[in-house]
C-alpha cells in the first residue's frame, strides 16, 4: 500500500476489543506496523480492523499519542551495539505527562504499543518504567510494583552463596 | 505491573537500568531473579571495579596502549629533562572489563583514550 501523498488522508476504521470503532487517518496510524500490515492484506476493504487485544479507552489514548507524534519521522533502525548507551531520560514533557498515569494504565499502554507494533510508543513506555526503577531499594521496588517476596530461606541463602553482592547490599539503595 | 508483563517486555525495560539496579530487582522475587539470571547473567556477576592506575610519572606526549590484556604507558617527554623518551610502563596486567579513561597529551593538546573489554557495558560509559 502506498503510504505517502494524499493516501495519508485516507480514513481507516479500527475496532477495539469492546466494540468501539475509531476513524483515524492513515497518516495518524502509519506508525503501527501491525495495522499497516493488515491494511496491505485487506486491500481496499472498508471494514473496521479488529484489534482484539486493545480496549477502547486504551486505543483512544494510543490514537491521541499517534496524532500528537504523526509528523515525527520514523526512527532509524538501531544497530545492535552492546556498548550503545541506553538513555531513559530523553522523554519529552508531553510524553512525560501522557505517561503520568496509574501503573495499570501504563501497563495497558505498553501492551498496546507492543501489540500494535508502535516502537516509539513502546520505547517511551519502557523508559518510563525504567525511570521508576532508578534509585530504589529491593523493598521499595517490591512495594512499587507489587512484587511478592516469594523466596524461601533456603533460596535466599543460596543466592547469597552464589552472589556476594546479595549479602553486601541487602538494604542499600541502587542510587 | 512489572509482575504481569511478559518476559520480552520486561527485557526491553531492563535494557535501561544499570546493573546495580537490576541486582535490586533480582532480589525482589523469584521471577525477577530467574529472568535476570537467564537473560542478563552479566548483570548479576560480582562487579570488580577497576580504578585507573596512574603511571609512575606523567609524561607530555605519552600515549596509552592495550595489548594482550596489558595496559601500557608509552613514550612522551621525560618530565625532568624534557627530552623524548621511549620508556614503557606497565599500567595494568589483566583484562580490562570496564572503561578506563586516560588523558594524554599529543601534538594537538589533550586527547582521551578509552579501553574496554567489548562485551561488557561500562557504567562509567553512561
Amino acid at each position: 500500500m502506498a503510504a505517502d501523498g494524499d493516501s495519508m488522508d485516507r480514513i481507516v476504521k479500527i475496532k477495539s476489543k469492546d466494540g468501539q470503532i475509531f476513524d483515524v487517518t492513515l497518516g495518524t496510524i502509519k506508525k503501527s506496523k501491525l495495522i499497516m500490515t493488515m491494511l496491505e492484506q485487506l486491500g481496499d476493504s472498508t471494514d473496521a480492523i479488529p484489534l482484539p487485544n486493545v480496549d477502547g479507552s486504551t486505543l483512544k489514548k494510543v490514537i491521541e499519542w499517534l496524532e500528537h507524534h504523526k509528523e515525527e519521522p520514523e526512527p532509524a533502525e538501531e544497530e545492535s551495539d552492546p556498548l550503545r548507551m541506553r538513555i531513559s531520560t530523553d522523554i519529552s514533557e508531553w510524553d512525560k505527562t501522557f505517561f503520568d498515569v496509574e501503573q495499570s494504565v501504563l501497563q495497558a499502554y505498553i501492551l498496546a504499543a507492543n501489540y500494535l507494533s508502535i516502537k516509539p510508543l513502546l520505547d517511551i513506555g519502557c523508559k518510563t518504567v525504567a525511570n521508576m526503577i532508578k534509585g530504589k531499594t529491593t523493598e521499595q521496588l517490591r512495594d512499587l510494583f507489587g512484587l511478592e517476596d516469594d523466596f524461601t530461606d533456603e533460596e535466599r541463602a543460596a543466592i547469597k552463596r552464589e552472589y556476594a553482592w546479595a549479602d553486601d547490599e541487602e538494604n542499600q539503595a541502587a542510587a | 505491573m512489572l509482575a504481569k508483563l511478559p518476559v520480552e517486555l520486561i527485557l526491553l525495560i531492563f535494557e535501561y537500568p544499570e546493573s546495580k539496579e537490576l541486582k535490586q530487582l533480582a532480589r525482589t522475587n523469584k521471577r525477577m531473579m530467574q529472568i535476570i539470571k537467564k537473560y542478563l547473567p552479566k548483570a548479576l556477576e560480582r562487579e570488580i571495579l577497576f580504578h585507573r592506575s596512574d603511571p609512575p610519572e606523567w609524561r607530555f606526549g605519552a600515549s596509552v596502549a592495550y595489548y594482550k590484556d596489558k595496559l601500557y604507558y608509552l613514550g612522551g617527554e621525560d618530565p625532568e629533562t624534557d627530552e623524548n623518551t621511549n620508556r614503557i610502563d606497565l599500567l595494568m596486567d589483566g583484562i580490562v572489563a570496564r572503561y578506563i579513561d586516560y588523558q594524554t597529551m599529543n601534538g594537538n593538546g589533550l586527547k582521551s583514550e578509552r579501553f574496554q573489554k567489548y562485551e561488557v557495558l561500562s557504567e562509567l560509559h553512561r
